[in-house]
């Protein structure tokens, strides 16, 4: 019925995609009041459901087939597809860390890191009755020491998999059967560190992917505006009216 | 272990901000320094406290004191040295860039990393392939074209030129062509206007080589682009077959309809085709619907108009005289025939061949007529010719000759006298079944297939009446007429039809009912309900309009090599050049 609808909907597609990339100034300009950052966000949510509707029906529903096309609409897809990742990561994810507990910002997980590392270390120099305990040391220096010092496991933690904890679960119960009472105190209050270090690494994980999909959805954005330009240019002037 | 950490060695008001884009190296440590970075990214840790010199009451020289502040550990125990420095120098770090600025940069490497990629792209050399949104047509992609092209352009070897306005301009010129179409042709009120798209500026290039636009009824009201039907680079090899949305979009629009309605009843009726009149094909006359072909249809399944030959009953008026029903029924003809006995089909598959009588019906009908002379061994027997009256009238009248031929001939009789007495014998025999010559040549015309001739008399084979309408002579000496037989060549010469792509999973009698058609006038045509059957979104056979019409109503011409060669060798032999 209208037969320059591809002209239509790619104007409509690129008005969106300006809303959508400079969605980020409206965080610029807290000063004036034109609605709440979250009012945006929904918004900006919604509007880029909205232009995967329209970026469909302006190819025609079939995958362009020329070089310049392709890189601008796999441009888009992917754009597209991190946001909906972004989309499920943030509201599943902060949903995960409350659950999980042992909230900290990110910013303050290196603190609360080493914090974890100097108890565990001041424990295991403590020792039982002022000695050093040669067998927690050793299970320390050789199983714990770098798992105190950095963060570990991320991919297991965003698979939500319990694995780390329970190999390390089982270490402990492997040494505790060899450990005097007193060893076995101390190897409770350790054991008891390990854990709050994997509650640590999993919000570190978390936390991480909560903030790394937009290392490829915003810059991806900016190519695909420029990468927009050209083609308006290109498609008006090698159109039929140009001619 | 739910509860939220707080750390009792995280210096709670000194945060670290996230959105500055150094952080101290030894943040990674859990103990950056208090002062951090510069915003270039410089360490600036120096010592832990700047001591403050006190002089009290009395005292000359005074004394430096600690300054640490209590987030920092309070005051040191060993204090400054004399000279007023503190005694803590932080150990110096590698900043690091925070995770925003690293985004930020990542974000500017891709900006320009963009930039590079469009520069490459549309580069001297490689710019065509670049920005080509798909793959052109072979026709358009040969090498002929492009020697079409050179040739007409004048040594121009660009051939995205050929139809593209811009390409001839170069690459600074594309803002502005874009600009212009901007402001012409794809203004804002273009894009939201209905119907087809009009003709443009790009269809003279396509007329160039396919000459001759007007390939439809000539009652449509705007003359439409080529692109809006024919879509180019879309895919190697053909031209994407034309969807019906592009026909829908005038024949299913009332308004569009009716103006071509308005429009046609004050357009010279010679300047629509007939197909009547086309020398290739023979068809039954036929006129042009007032109203012309204005019907409003959006999709063949729902309101295509029934087939003009069945909703306004056209019969064939063709004199033959022709039962189907007997033919194909068992019991009433010495062998059963089936379509494929008579209806052959073309080189294309597409229609049938034309039924000749010396083909298919004199096997049958051998218009024997001496049951003495019959086909024998290599004897081919005597038979009357088919074909025109005069012929067969001519044919009797010279019987003698005709069997003294024959004898000689056949028979392998010499000499006058046996030839003689041979062409008596016949004439005897001849005699003894007719007894006269006049009552030979009614029985031949006028004999049916009962072997009755009007007037009670009876003639031992089928004459001419037994298919044709022979019809009484007008006067005494006068031959019989018979009225011409005209077996049309189709039917619906509109549309287009292919017998043996419908042959794979129909039999012929699935869409004509012949085994009870007795009359020739049946024209035994399926209605279009039995095509909707399959060609239907529920039957799920293609039912684009294209499948069985042309939009163009005469193909256009073809491009060839020999009109640019042509006229380039016209003007090469012009004087002065």
């Amino acid at each position: 019925m209208y037969p320059r609808h591809p002209y239509l909907s790619g104007w409509l597609l690129f008005a969106v995609m300006l809303f959508l990339t400079f969605f980020n100034l409206r965080k610029r300009v807290p000063f004036l009041r034109i609605g709440s950052t979250s009012f945006w966000l929904q918004l900006h949510l919604y509007v880029g459901v909205f232009s995967g509707v329209l970026f469909f029906v302006h190819i025609g529903w079939s995958w362009p087939a020329g070089t310049f096309h392709q890189i601008l609409a796999w441009c888009y897809v992917v754009v597209f597809l991190t946001g909906v990742l972004g989309l499920w990561i943030s509201r599943a994810f902060p949903r995960m860390l409350t659950v999980a507990g042992y909230e900290t910002p990110f910013e303050r997980i290196p603190y609360v890191r080493v914090n974890l590392r100097r108890e565990a270390e001041a424990l295991v120099s403590e020792g039982v009755d002022g000695q050093t305990s040669p067998v927690i040391a050793e299970f320390y220096s050789k199983k714990l020491g770098m798992f105190f010092t950095k963060s570990c496991n991320r991919w297991a933690h965003l698979r939500q998999s319990r694995a780390p904890q329970a190999a390390h679960v089982s270490q402990f119960d492997e040494v505790q059967r060899y450990a005097k009472k007193g060893e076995r105190e101390m190897l409770d209050k350790l054991r008891d560190l390990v854990a709050r270090k994997h509650m640590l690494d999993y919000q570190y994980s978390l936390q991480s992917a909560l903030r790394l999909w937009l290392f490829v959805h915003i810059p991806l954005s900016y190519s695909l505006l420029i990468f927009s330009v050209l083609h308006i240019i290109l498609v008006h002037a090698f159109s039929a009216a140009a001619s | 272990m739910k509860s939220s950490q707080h750390s009792s060695i995280f210096p709670s008001k000194e945060y670290v901000r996230p959105n500055l884009n150094w952080e101290c190296g030894h943040l990674c440590k859990g103990c950056p320094c208090r002062i951090g970075p510069s915003p270039k990214g410089v360490c600036r840790a120096t010592y832990e406290c700047s001591p403050r010199l006190e002089v009290k009451p009395g005292e000359v020289k005074g004394h430096w004191t600690c300054t640490r502040p209590k987030s920092g550990g309070g005051k040191c125990e060993s204090g400054p040295f004399p000279n007023g420095t503190c005694c803590n120098a932080i150990p110096k770090c590698q900043p690091r860039r925070s995770l925003r600025s690293i985004r930020n940069r990542v974000v500017a490497f891709t900006i320009i990393t963009s930039f590079l990629i469009l520069f490459v792209g549309i580069s001297r050399d490689c710019w065509k392939s670049f920005i080509n949104p798909g793959p052109l047509s072979n026709v358009h992609a040969s090498a002929t074209f492009a020697d079409i092209h050179t040739k007409q352009s004048g040594g121009n070897t660009n051939s995205c030129s050929a139809c593209h306005g811009s390409p001839r301009q170069g690459l600074d010129s594309w803002h502005s062509k874009a600009f212009d179409s901007l402001v012409h042709g794809l203004a804002p009120a273009e894009l939201i206007k209905k119907g087809p798209l009009e003709s443009s500026a790009m269809d003279v290039n396509c007329s160039s080589c396919h000459a001759g636009k007007k390939f439809h009824q000539p009652n449509i009201a705007t003359e439409f682009a080529c692109h809006e039907c024919h879509k180019e680079h879309e895919n190697r090899g053909f031209i994407p077959q034309v969807d019906s949305t592009y026909c829908m979009t005038c024949h299913g629009s009332a308004d569009l309809m009716a103006a071509a309605r308005e429009m046609g009843t004050t357009t010279d009726p010679h300047a629509f085709p007939s197909f009547g009149s086309s020398a290739s094909l023979k068809v039954q006359p036929r006129t042009r619907p007032d109203s012309g072909y204005t019907g409003v249809i959006t999709a063949f399944a729902t309101d295509h108009p029934e087939f003009r030959q069945i909703r306004d009953g056209v019969r064939d008026e063709n004199s033959l005289k022709f039962n189907h029903e007997v033919h194909l029924r068992t019991g009433k003809i010495p062998r059963v025939l089936n379509c494929r006995d008579c209806h052959e089909r073309d080189g294309r598959g597409e229609y049938q061949r034309p039924i000749s009588y010396e083909k298919h019906c004199v096997e049958c009908h051998t218009l024997q007529f001496d049951p003495n002379t019959p086909t024998d061994g290599k004897k081919p027997g005597i038979y009357l010719p088919h074909g025109d009256p005069y012929y067969v009238r001519a044919f009797l009248r010279s019987l003698n000759i005709q069997y003294e031929e024959y004898g000689r001939s056949h028979e392998g009789i010499t000499s006058r006298d046996d030839l003689n007495g041979y062409v008596k014998e016949k004439k005897v025999g001849i005699e003894k079944l007719y007894q006269s010559g006049e009552n030979l040549e009614r029985a031949v015309f006028f004999a049916d297939m009962k072997g009755e001739i009007p007037g009670g008399l009876r003639a031992p084979f089928a004459g001419c009446a037994t298919c044709h309408n022979v019809s009484e002579p007008e006067s005494d000496n006068a031959t019989p007429a018979i009225k011409k037989v005209s077996t049309p060549d189709r039917w619906m010469v509109l549309g287009k039809f292919n017998h043996d792509m419908h042959q794979k999973g129909l039999a012929c009698l699935d869409c004509h009912k012949v085994m009870t058609s007795k009359l020739t006038s049946d024209l035994n045509l399926p209605s279009i309900k039995t095509c909707v059957e399959c060609h239907s979104p529920q039957g799920g056979i293609d039912d684009r309009c294209i499948r069985c019409h042309t939009y163009h109503n005469s193909q256009p011409n073809s491009p060839s090599l020999k009109s640019p060669e042509a006229s380039i060798n016209t003007h090469a032999a012009k004087p002065g050049d």
